[in-house]
């Protein structure tokens, strides 16, 4: 009888923890605003009931989504505060083992979210914008020398992989070298430029040719000649003119640059996909799970007691295990160009964040996968040893163990699905530039987004970004 | 049985993880390491131990031997080149505080504070009583300046983490652009999660 009491907690527990919450209900809220390209909407939900969202597992997604939310509406001040909270929780982040067990023997939900590998590197392009925005170049400058840190990070975690040569994992990312590149070379810090640059072209060329088809961009090669030229590094100038095939051409005096950035669309969502397992037993205390199509054969041990002839999985022909996966959104808008005085320019991709997230999670499957049938199994051989001694209780757990069996589910998603920029050289003073966009891929037909004014100083750089929320259908 | 235990444990733990805060006074002179960051107790350190070394140098013996007075000091930029969000300003009022300690050297007011007190004796211009009114031209010129920038090497493995701070300060005569005096001192610490 007390076994009873005792589960119908666990069970009512886990109902409770697992009943659509407040953060889930407004997040899909939210969802369907910034799908309409309707951001102040958005940031009202976001904005209110701030003792509510300020808690619990998903404290991070609510710093990460205001901040994001509050940099596409320039509140530039709000979004700084609200990344350096969720900066604060990444790096404070310590286990609490309670949750981890909790975790365990439920779902990953149970614990505080913890930043994709992506996530956590986009995040410092948020705040150095920021800090671009408010002129203040020397932080910004830290942000690039923390997005090296957590570079490092990243290619650690698959250094045993590695194996001379790259393990063709999300290891590196292009993007942020080159962000980094940007941000030294606006800042007048040439050589540091120079190495930023130069790694980005090495990444676009190994990793990101092959697992997203984007090679290095124009500008780019621009860019890395200028530096290197700058730097007075002459060899690795005439060098990188005949790889790229390219000449050097130096600026025209009294000149100054716009470097725009376009966050287009909206990075994936993640849902949550099933796979069934079919239970073979075998001797000695092992049960193998195995999956014919995605050809996964786990062996587990689970004790002599279970694999006898009473035992839990006599009964049981297959289990079913849930796991995240995303799902895409296409942007309405394919391309964009700017136009000052006449002349368009074009903005070139340098992130796909929809196909970087994918990669990543995809890195990781097997971990979560193997991860997620040990908890499966251990959830069963707990329900059938209860059943033994009471069946209620047994079946109550039973069914306490079906709904627990999610997904973590948990995402960033107000990132945008790809980034892409342009840099225009334009003459001191004042300028009126246009941001044409185009549902299609040759921006052709674009039609006038907004238009902007900016003061160009002469060999300053002069940074913007702006988001384009619509999207058009999910995938 | 063993699941079971396992099972109520997880539950009291996860019930246990609800914390509750509780605050106590310190003393602002105690060492304090939270996150392994640069902090207060970082900033004071170096700032004492450089300003002690700085004022110990011949260079303001020899100032002192031919111009018959102290040496009159600003304190201008110390870059932050560090993988932290610093404010140097901690910092830099620290280093003044330490100058301004040791009587031996005076120090003048520089950035943004200085600009206010010269708005203020524009004000007086017009507002204050002739008696009381403070006169243009008489503000006492720095001999030299101190400028600095910090940087930080962060090599970490896993869990593992060791990050080294150099903050590299030098002293210029602000008539020659002479360096005087050239310090630098390392913070190195061991953060382990």
């Amino acid at each position: 009888m007390k076994n009873v009491r005792y589960f119908s907690l666990l069970f009512c527990a886990s109902l409770f923890l697992f009943s659509c919450s407040f953060y889930q209900k407004k997040n899909a809220e939210i969802q369907v605003h910034i799908n309409q390209g309707d951001a102040q909407a958005a940031y009202d939900i976001i904005s209110s009931k701030e003792k509510k969202w300020d808690r619990g597992n998903n404290k991070i997604l609510y710093y990460l989504n205001r901040g994001t939310l509050a940099w596409m509406l320039n509140k530039t001040e709000e979004s700084t505060k609200y990344f350096l909270k969720a900066d604060d929780e990444i790096d404070g982040y310590y286990r609490k083992y309670g949750l981890e067990a909790l975790a365990f023997i439920t779902n990953d939900k149970a614990r505080p979210y913890i930043p994709e590998e992506h996530e956590k590197l986009i995040f410092h392009y948020y705040l150095a914008l920021n800090y671009l925005q408010m002129g203040q170049y020397e932080d910004a400058m830290v942000e690039c020398r923390r997005m090296d840190l957590q570079l490092n990070r990243l290619d650690n975690k698959f250094k045993n992989a590695k194996e001379g040569g790259t393990a063709n994992k999300y290891q590196r990312d292009a993007f942020i070298h080159n962000f980094m590149g940007l941000v030294y070379d606006a800042s007048g810090e040439y050589n540091d430029a120079y190495i930023a640059y130069k790694n980005a072209v090495e990444v676009y060329e190994n990793d990101y040719k092959k697992s997203f088809g984007l090679g290095v961009p124009e500008q780019l090669k621009k860019d890395l000649l200028r530096v290197s030229y700058l730097s007075r590094l002459d060899d690795e100038v005439r060098r990188f003119e005949k790889k790229f095939n390219m000449e050097y051409i130096p600026k025209a005096k009294n000149t100054g640059d716009l470097l725009f950035f376009w966050n287009n669309g909206l990075g994936p969502v993640k849902g949550e996909k099933s796979i069934n397992f079919n239970i073979i037993r075998g001797s000695g205390g092992y049960v193998t799970l195995v999956n014919d199509i995605y050809g996964y054969s786990f062996p587990i041990f689970i004790g002599e007691d279970n694999t006898n002839s009473n035992a839990p999985f006599s009964a049981v022909e297959f289990i079913r295990m849930a796991y995240p996966t995303y799902v895409s959104r296409i942007p309405y808008y394919k391309s964009a160009t700017l136009e000052v005085q006449g002349k368009t320019y074009p903005f070139e991709l340098i992130e796909d964040v929809n196909l970087v997230a994918n990669k990543a999670l995809k890195d990781k499957m097997d971990k979560i996968i193997l991860k997620s049938v040990t908890r499966l199994v251990l959830k069963k051989v707990s329900e059938y040893s209860l059943r033994k001694e009471d069946e209620t209780a047994g079946a109550l757990l039973g069914i306490a163990n079906a709904i627990t069996e999610q997904a973590d589910n948990r995402n960033w998603q107000t990132l945008p699905h790809s980034i892409e920029y342009a840099r225009i050289t334009l003459p001191e003073g004042k300028h009126t530039v246009g941001l044409f966009t185009s549902t299609n891929y040759t921006a052709v037909d674009g039609a006038k987004k907004e238009s902007f004014v900016f003061e160009i100083r002469k060999n300053r750089t002069t940074i913007h970004s702006y988001q384009t929320l619509e999207s058009i259908e999910m995938r | 049985m063993k699941i079971k235990i396992l099972t109520g444990l997880a539950f009291i733990l996860f019930l246990s993880a609800c914390n509750n805060r509780s605050v106590e006074r310190v003393n602002p002179n105690s060492q304090i390491d939270l996150s392994g960051k640069w902090n207060d107790t970082d900033a004071k350190l170096v700032a004492k131990e450089m300003i002690a070394d700085v004022t110990a140098r011949p260079w303001r013996t020899k100032f002192e031997t031919k111009m018959g007075r102290q040496p009159v000091v600003i304190i201008g930029l110390v870059k932050n080149k560090t993988h932290e969000h610093i404010d140097p300003e901690v910092f830099i009022k620290d280093m003044e505080k330490e100058f301004i300690n040791t009587a031996l050297v005076r120090v003048v007011q520089a950035g943004e504070h200085r600009s206010q007190l010269r708005e203020e004796r524009d004000d007086q211009q017009t507002f204050a009583s002739e008696e009381t009114k403070k006169k243009w031209g008489l503000e006492l010129g720095a001999d030299y300046m101190m400028q600095g920038t910090m940087n930080s090497i962060v090599d970490e493995y896993k869990k593992e983490k060791v990050v080294l701070y150099k903050i590299n300060l030098e002293l210029v005569n602000l008539q020659t652009n002479e360096k005087v005096w050239i310090g630098d001192k390392e913070v190195k610490k061991y953060i382990k999660n």
